[in-house]
């Protein structure tokens, strides 16, 4: 149960991301990010105990009371749960953008790199989904796949998701329908896919790519990342513009375009959003100055109501 | 519509500058990393129509923001509604009619075009303004507005000087102590810039209009000074010293010159303006002439001809016994004789030594070498009638003050006699040189006492270049009655010889009319110019040279930054040109300044700008 000092403790899925990546690296971030994102939930999002008795474990908080061992409890005055065998029956595996674009930051001070969120969050994720026995994958792709780690739900996957997370750097162009193809083998089985990008790639075959890992029946979860700064266009009064994975310029005015570049990209979000619901795919927008817990959540409601 | 600053519309070139600044524009933007790209395309791709509307909107804006601003500052006026009117104001019009203001300039005279001005304003008064005029004299004269235009439409330019400055400062006081809350001095003037004096902040916070002339100033030749060399002509002639001044000329430049003595021309030569020429002239007959220098004539004329007064007599005898008068006075007699300047003496001669002359005869007496002989001297004064006797004697070194006798300022003088009046009275009239404040030299009719004996024991004198013409003085006119030549402006306080009685305009002749001076002796010189003779009883004693003042020959016009440096703290407004000035009288009520609104106008226009360019009237896609 926890104490009334650790409830003071602020949270480290709600703060700020730049702020929790200052405290180590992507295992400890993640797992003080998941460890905040599961003390919130209301009941534990472990499931598929089945009968056959494996181990015990501490008790957490979330936890269901009736898997308690109250005979543990009476012996040693500790809390205990028993934890038993299950059949993995979902394998997940986590698309990752690491192309150019994503290394960019608006504000290198103040916010993380959408590269650096996007490992964090994967990483976050990943932990999430190993907890519940989920056979989970990696993927990391710029215009070739560059990491590939077949899902496990195995007790050293978790450590070799965060190594490989954490030594990922930011590479070349964008080809996702290279990489979701690649997906597309390494998922024989019906699982579910997490797809982070910033969505900087060719629309229609992403689209493509991603409908028909639905129509193979896996689960689509798409996490469409940007960063504040390409919201709202904050530049000086007039500006070459380059693109980092193309070179290609443009020269514009800011104070000119303010107001349409903000309609321009909410135009964007809005058809990606229709887009991947028409084709029956989750989407979830989110900034580099969004909390690992709000993205979490999002996730972790979209998964229940998914099933 | 007027201008009242018209070469502030220059200032609409500026309007080419941010069309110029927009095409030539070769300005290289910094690259900014931007991984959105492509968003930033299509955002433009479909804003380009809006955009280029905004930059076209921008740039008429700026252009009409910098012609607004040049055209308030060109100050153009336009007339306002019907019956505008004006304020109760204190109202001074100084109207110039010094002698430059007879100057001709594109066929019109400076004064008419001032005095045309004048009438306006005085027309545009009203009867609950209080209303001054100021001439050429100085003097203001209050009156009703009716009254004071038809007082300048007598005015003439006159050959008189107007110290703009004093005028300027006794307006300053008349609006100062009018009452009235609003008030305003017009300074009608060719703006001479010789007619100012120094900087003067009596009109601090008072409005003053310049009216300048839209007319040029025409080259001008004058003759500035012209005087007889020496003053007095003896038998052969003299000259005639004439400065020509006015405007630069090129070098090799020439003007004729013109002598001409009692009405008959003289001499004649070309003379290089700024030079001063001097003129032989041949002695006319003996007695006083009045003659004058002469240019050809300019646009004014006033200044072409200066009068000048000389006396043609024959050298003076003389008499005198060396072992009384000195070796010094002796030699110096001597030269005067083989300089034809005087001669030996007889009968009716001037005679030099301690005692006074016969009745009628001239004398210059001396105190005796022995003192013991002084009481002689005296008695020898008292039965021949003079009112001066050698008082005590005073062995002190002072300098002698002589303004009327050439050759005696500056002297030192060792030992004297003070010189003493008899009656009380009659004495201070006739010194004509002081040594330490006593007199030293005086005169009575034609005996004339000096405090000293010229020899260097007693006095300087003799062993300077003054003695001789000092001695020359002493004998061809002192001691000839002579009260000299006096030189004045027109209307100058002049302060005559104890001996002048009257005077008469030269030409008049025996019947003209004699002019009287009262019990004060200073007069003021008469307002024309000419030679004017100074007459004891019945004889001719000297003359008053009246001319006009040299510094009105120069036209040259005060600019408006002298202007605002010689009145600060003045509202000084300078309106060139009839127009700008009837936009400006009674701070404008008639008119109606429109700077005010294109002032505002060009505001208006930049803070539309800058709502513009602040991308305010965006439209998204």
């Amino acid at each position: 149960m926890a104490s009334a000092p650790a409830l003071a403790r602020p949270r480290a899925d709600l703060l700020d991301p730049h702020e929790v990546s200052a405290l180590g690296g992507i295992e400890l971030v993640a797992e003080g990010v998941v460890e905040g994102f599961l003390s919130g939930l209301h009941r534990s999002p472990y499931r598929g105990f089945s009968v056959e008795f494996a181990e015990h474990r501490p008790y957490q908080p979330g936890d269901e009371l009736r898997y308690l061992d109250w005979k543990v409890v009476g012996r040693r005055d500790r809390l205990y749960v028993k934890q038993y065998e299950e059949e993995t029956n979902l394998r997940a595996t986590l698309v990752l953008d690491v192309s150019r674009s994503m290394a960019w930051s608006g504000d290198p001070d103040r916010r993380l790199a959408k590269h650096d969120y996007a490992t964090r969050l994967a990483a976050a994720l990943a932990l999430v989904l190993l907890r519940q026995r989920d056979a989970t994958g990696l993927i990391a792709f710029d215009d070739e796949v560059r990491l590939a780690i077949a899902p496990r739900a195995r007790a050293g996957q978790w450590h070799l998701l965060a190594r490989a997370l954490a030594g990922l750097e930011p590479g070349g162009g964008t080809a996702a329908e290279a990489a979701l193809a690649r997906v597309t083998g390494l998922l024989r089985r019906r699982g579910l896919v997490v797809f982070i990008s910033d969505l900087l790639v060719d629309r229609d075959l992403v689209l493509l790519a991603l409908r028909y890992l639905r129509h193979r029946g896996h689960q689509v979860m798409v996490f469409h990342l940007m960063d504040p700064a390409e919201l709202e266009l904050e530049a000086p009064a007039q500006a070459r513009f380059v693109d980092p994975e193309t070179r290609e310029g443009v020269v514009a005015s800011p104070r000119d375009l303010r107001r349409s570049y903000r309609a321009t990209v909410e135009r964007v979000v809005s058809a990606w959003r229709h887009a991947l619901k028409s084709g029956g795919i989750a989407y979830h927008h989110v900034t580099t100055a969004t909390p690992f817990g709000h993205a979490l959540r999002r996730a972790a409601e979209r998964r229940a109501r998914l099933g | 519509m007027v201008f009242l600053q018209p070469l502030a519309l220059l200032l609409l070139g500026l309007g080419l500058v941010p069309p110029l600044l927009h095409l030539f524009e070769r300005h290289r933007p910094p690259d900014v990393v931007f991984p959105a790209v492509r968003y930033l395309r299509e955002t433009e791709r479909e804003a380009q129509r809006t955009i280029r509307f905004q930059h076209l909107l921008l740039l008429l804006l700026r252009v009409a923001a910098v012609a607004l601003v040049a055209l308030a500052a060109a100050r153009p006026v336009v007339p306002a509604r019907l019956g505008a009117g004006h304020e109760p104001t204190a109202l001074v019009v100084i109207l110039d009619h010094s002698l430059s203001s007879g100057a001709v300039s594109g066929g019109v005279r400076a004064f008419d075009d001032l005095r045309a001005r004048a009438d306006e304003t005085l027309r545009a008064a009203r009867p609950s303004d209080a209303v001054w005029l100021i001439g050429a004299d100085g003097l203001a004269r209050r009156g009703a507005p009716a009254e004071l235009r038809q007082a300048a439409a007598a005015w003439r330019p006159e050959p008189v000087r107007l110290d703009l400055s004093a005028a300027v400062a006794t307006a300053a006081r008349l609006v100062r102590a009018s009452g009235y809350a609003r008030g305003e001095i017009h300074l009608l003037s060719d703006l001479q810039r010789t007619a100012f004096g120094a900087p003067d902040s009596a009109a601090a916070g008072l409005p003053l209009l310049v009216y300048h002339p839209a007319a040029d100033p025409p080259p001008n030749r004058a003759v500035v000074s012209a005087r007889a060399s020496p003053a007095t002509w003896l038998a052969g002639g003299g000259t005639v010293a004439a400065a020509i001044g006015g405007a630069p000329a090129p070098p090799g430049d020439r003007v004729a010159v013109t002598v001409a003595v009692r009405g008959r021309e003289a001499a004649r030569s070309l003379v290089a303006p700024r030079d001063v020429a001097l003129l032989a002239v041949p002695a006319p007959a003996a007695g006083w002439a009045a003659g004058k220098v002469s240019l050809e004539p300019d646009e004014l004329r006033a200044d072409d001809d200066r009068p000048f007064a000389v006396r043609v007599v024959a050298p003076a005898a003389v008499s005198f016994d060396p072992s009384e008068v000195g070796p010094f006075l002796a030699d110096a007699l001597g030269a005067l004789e083989r300089a034809g300047q005087a001669r030996g003496g007889a009968a009716g001669a001037v005679r030099l030594g301690t005692t006074p002359a016969a009745p009628g005869a001239g004398a210059v007496v001396f105190p005796p070498a022995d003192a013991v002989r002084l009481g002689v001297v005296n008695r020898s004064l008292a039965a021949a009638g003079v009112p001066w006797r050698f008082g005590a004697r005073v062995e002190r070194e002072d300098t002698l003050a002589a303004p009327l006798v050439p050759g005696a300022g500056g002297a030192r003088v060792l030992r004297r006699y003070r010189l003493e009046a008899v009656a009380a009275g009659n004495g201070e009239a006739a010194v004509l040189a002081r040594a330490g404040g006593d007199p030293w030299l005086v005169q009575s009719g034609r005996t004339v006492l000096v405090g000293s004996r010229l020899v260097p024991e007693e006095t300087s004198l003799p062993v300077t270049g003054g003695f001789v013409p000092f001695v020359s003085a002493l004998v061809n006119r002192l001691a000839r009655g002579d009260e000299g030549i006096l030189e004045a402006v027109p209307g100058a306080p002049v302060a005559l010889p104890p001996a002048v009685t009257g005077w008469v305009a030269a030409g008049e002749g025996t019947g003209g009319a004699v002019r009287r001076p009262g019990a004060e002796r200073t007069v003021a010189a008469p307002p024309a110019p000419g030679v004017y003779y100074l007459l004891a009883a019945a004889d001719t004693v000297g003359a008053l040279v009246v001319a006009p003042d040299p510094r009105e020959s120069d036209l040259r016009r005060a600019t408006a930054p002298d202007l605002a440096a010689l009145f600060p703290g003045a509202r000084v407004t300078v309106a060139a040109g009839a127009p700008a000035y009837a936009a400006v009288r009674f701070r404008g009520a008639g008119r109606s300044d429109l700077s005010g609104w294109l002032l505002g106008a060009a505001l208006l226009v930049l803070a539309l700008e800058a709502v513009v360019a602040s991308g305010a009237l965006e439209r998204g896609p």
